[in-house]
């Protein structure tokens, strides 16, 4: 995973095709700290990860949550099978949901 | 890539009048075999099932089927085997799923009718949402305890490809 400033947000970008059970336990830790004193806004870039499973989403629920109350998570670029685990759990009403990074960025921006 | 014809793609695999032969996978309970699995069997589905849409709802329920082996089955024995077979017919795909750890709660295979309101997002759990995508996307579940094995079988439409 990697992270860069833009506009005022923080982009996270994951590596790895596959957000699973094998993965989990360090992609929260990585989360942690990769976000910890950042900006309040944080884009999780997915572009690349085509498959989760409820373990993955149970490591972006934490991400979230380890942000606080004043920062937030948006996610972006979300594939269809990704985009479908959000659905069925109904995590899709609870983070930000952006097609793209470049849209979660501009959404914000004004 | 060429137009879609409609017709099937010409990548070498044999055409067939029946259904696929039975694809099986033995491996162990744990989460870098389950990810290699479902490689494995997700790469060998798709040479009969076309629409990437079935193969997303297919690796999903197969995945949480598998991670409740590793997590809950053989929780507290560690590691063991596990084998899982898959089988076309009317229509549908059966995934059956066995293995020698503890057997299913029964309560956890009773549909969930109500859905309850969500919690606030600082109060929401970090899992369990396994048993729910798997009932939300079968057709139907099975279940059986038999000589110490759980053996789950999981029943999904699909659309295979036909020549």
């Amino acid at each position: 995973m990697s992270t860069i400033s833009r506009s005022g947000f923080q982009i996270v970008t994951v590596a790895e095709t596959r957000i699973d059970a094998a993965v989990a336990i360090a992609f929260k830790d990585q989360m942690r700290q990769l976000t910890d004193g950042g900006a309040p806004d944080v884009v999780l870039d997915l572009t690349d990860v085509s498959f989760i499973d409820s373990s993955g989403l149970g490591a972006i629920v934490a991400a979230m949550k380890q942000l606080g109350k004043d920062r937030r998570l948006h996610l972006a670029a979300l594939m269809p099978n990704v985009d479908k685990v959000f659905r069925l759990t109904r995590m899709d009403t609870v983070f930000a949901i952006h097609d793209s990074v470049e849209q979660a960025v501009g959404a914000n921006a004004g | 890539m060429l137009a879609d014809s409609g017709l099937p793609p010409k990548d070498g695999a044999a055409p067939y009048m029946t259904a696929p032969a039975e694809i099986q996978l033995h491996f162990t309970s744990t989460d870098m075999s389950v990810r290699q699995a479902l490689i494995r069997l997700l790469a060998q589905l798709a040479r009969h099932v076309p629409d990437q849409d079935d193969l997303g709802r297919v690796e999903i329920v197969v995945a949480e089927a598998l991670n409740n082996v590793v997590e809950h089955a053989y929780c507290s024995a560690g590691m063991g085997p596990v084998d899982l077979r898959c089988r076309f017919g009317c229509g549908r795909l059966f995934v059956t799923i066995g293995d020698e750890g503890v057997p299913v709660p029964q309560a956890i295979l009773v549909p969930e009718v109500v859905q309850a309101p969500l919690p606030l997002p600082e109060e929401l759990p970090e899992g369990g949402w396994g048993w729910m995508l798997i009932r939300e996307l079968t057709e139907n579940l099975s279940y059986h305890r038999v000589g110490g094995r759980n053996e789950l079988t999981l029943e999904m439409l699909v659309s295979i490809r036909d020549s």
